[in-house]
């Protein structure tokens, strides 16, 4: 199979404090990962790196065995590489269709036309798409509202809608169903599921069950080191994983 | 689409009308207004649609206006050829002073602009041999149209602005609903988020700081045809204030409000100054009632008006959610009870 991500000794370092410590891995195309470790493990830093938010200290990212640990952000983005964000981070004071209007106008190649209004008229494949995408997710309801008048939740799967409307090859999801219900997360996580096979995603997630059944294989991180990388079922076994979610005591009986 | 159409069109009639019922006096507060409104749409780009605010947008309303008051004197008077020049070189500027102050953001970005504005200043100031000086530029001669067609007196300077007015503001109102206006409000709104969509924030940051510059060299250009003079003072970042004011008391974001803003502190200006010397501080004063009182400005002031007037509510979904949300537990509740 082919490499999507190959991630050789990276290392993030804020002052004397190692956030991600000497990380080597690499991502088959398709595969899903899942991402977990205690707060503070550095998994955010991690996207951070990969997204290109942040730069590494050391080590080296490489995307479809191209070196890209020095391409901005956007390029990156522009090349298949699209993020969510642990804390909904959105354009607020736009519609939730303007927001998603962005991502696909950036996507048709419309972003630098100034002499057109984005009317229906003007723009109906536009306009088409956002709303095909919008009646998938269950938002078309809310159209025509602000974000910033949305409910967390809601505002939670926009930061979805916006990543996918990117359609990308290697998506990096942060803890995408963090404060959710119950029957929000399962929602989520059954239209992640219907994403195309050949999308690779990585997904930070608290909560390890919502991993098992969805993801072919977890990462676990730990104090920026990577402890733990295999089946869900394997990583579950580990004798380190449950002391770090246990604790070392609880561990021996568990 | 179509009210709006003829809302325009009878605006634009009015106008044309005007000279033949109002005193010359008159046309020329219309003529200064227009040309102010032309230099605070070009801010507005810049403040209103893509947040940035700038403290130094006198700088292309000077390089327009010396630019095209030189061209005149010494090469041509050809209105076209002469304000072309005009923008030009305020397209220059912008791309100098654009790639410097872009890269920083909210505050330093302010004092950036505020300082490349006051290099220009004392570029003019000093540069004797060339501007005048202190001085200023003076012995401007009127321009021609075509050929030997001289726009010789205030009322073809008149007609010719609003002219150019009208095809500023039809090509704005155009920019600032395109693709290309919905990525400069996206940067206004969450830049962050922007980069991570795969927008290169800061070249879209670049073109609109580029769009605001030249059309504010374009007012600067109508300025000096219409002045026949122009001085440093109007290149001193008391000019970029004022128009800063004028966005703001107009109201940021929309398309004719700073139209309106530019109307209302002329206005406020010509009518007080000839009672009072200390006019400036009605307009201060005027300034601090709108940030408190009405911080979307005139513009925000009369959509609130109207709606009011309309009473039109805010989108119902929200609540209609929350209520199918509801209305389950409540038969809930009764079958318990």
């Amino acid at each position: 199979m082919t490499t999507i991500l190959s991630i050789q000794h990276l290392s993030k370092h804020f002052g004397g404090l190692k956030v991600i410590e000497d990380i080597t891995l690499d991502v088959s195309v398709g595969e899903r990962v899942g991402l977990i470790g205690p707060n503070g493990a550095g998994k955010t830093t991690f996207f951070n790196m990969i997204a290109g938010d942040l730069n590494p200290t050391s080590g080296s990212i490489s995307y479809f065995e191209q070196d890209i640990t020095k391409v901005p952000n956007y390029k990156r983005t522009e090349n298949g590489i699209v993020r969510t964000f642990q804390k909904n981070n959105l354009m607020f004071g736009l519609t939730v269709r303007e927001n998603v209007l962005l991502v696909l106008q950036k996507m048709r190649n419309e972003h630098i036309q100034w002499w057109k209004k984005v009317t229906q008229r003007n723009y109906r494949a536009l306009h088409e798409e956002t709303e095909t995408l919008l009646q998938e997710w269950n938002l078309e309801m809310y159209s025509d509202t602000k974000v910033q008048e949305l409910s967390y939740g809601v505002q939670r799967q926009i930061e979805i809608v916006m990543a996918i409307a990117g359609k990308p090859k290697l998506l990096l999801l942060d803890e995408p169903t963090a404060g959710m219900s119950q029957v929000e997360t399962d929602q989520i996580i059954a239209l992640i599921n219907k994403l195309p096979k050949e999308v690779t995603i990585c997904m930070i997630e608290h909560d390890i069950d919502v991993l098992f059944g969805n993801m072919d294989r977890v990462i676990v991180l730990h104090s920026g080191k990577l402890i733990a990388d295999g089946t869900p079922e394997a990583v579950r076994e580990n004798e380190e994983v449950k002391e770090i979610y246990l604790g070392r005591e609880e561990a021996r009986y568990a | 689409m179509g009210k709006q159409w003829v809302k325009g069109s009878l605006l634009f009639f009015l106008m044309v009308a005007a000279p033949f019922f109002v005193s010359l006096y008159y046309v020329n507060i219309f003529t200064e207004i227009l040309i102010f409104g032309i230099f605070a749409i070009s801010l507005n780009i810049l403040v209103g649609q893509t947040g940035l605010v700038s403290l130094g947008h006198a700088a292309f309303f000077g390089a327009g206006a010396y630019a095209t008051g030189l061209a005149a004197t010494h090469l041509s008077t050809n209105v076209f050829l002469t304000i072309v020049i005009g923008m030009l070189l305020a397209f220059l500027l912008a791309i100098l002073i654009g790639f410097v102050s872009t890269k920083a953001h909210g505050f330093y970005f302010l004092m950036l602009t505020l300082a490349c504005s006051q290099m220009v200043y004392s570029i003019i100031y000093q540069w004797t041999d060339v501007t005048g000086g202190s001085n200023g530029l003076s012995g401007i001669p009127a321009p021609s149209l075509f050929g030997d067609f001289i726009l010789s007196n205030q009322v073809f300077i008149y007609y010719f602005t609003l002219v150019v007015f009208t095809i500023v503001i039809f090509a704005v109102n155009r920019l600032l609903q395109s693709p290309l206006g919905y990525v400069f409000i996206g940067i206004k709104e969450n830049e962050d988020r922007m980069k991570s969509i795969g927008y290169n924030t800061s070249l879209y940051k670049n073109i609109s700081f580029l769009i605001a510059g030249t059309l504010g060299g374009l007012a600067g250009s109508l300025y000096v045809f219409f002045n026949g003079f122009v001085a440093p003072t109007d290149v001193y970042w008391t000019v970029s204030g004022s128009v800063l004011i004028m966005v703001l008391v107009g109201g940021a974001g929309t398309l004719w409000g700073p139209v309106i803003g530019a109307a209302f502190i002329v206005v406020l200006e010509t009518i007080i100054s000839s009672y009072t010397e200390s006019w400036m501080m009605i307009i201060g004063t005027a300034f601090i009632l709108f940030t408190i009182f009405a911080p979307a400005g005139i513009a925000g002031l009369f959509s609130r008006l109207t709606r009011s007037i309309f009473k039109e509510k805010p989108h119902p979904v929200e609540k209609q959610y929350i209520e199918d949300a509801i209305k389950p537990m409540k038969r809930q509740s009764k079958i318990n009870g």
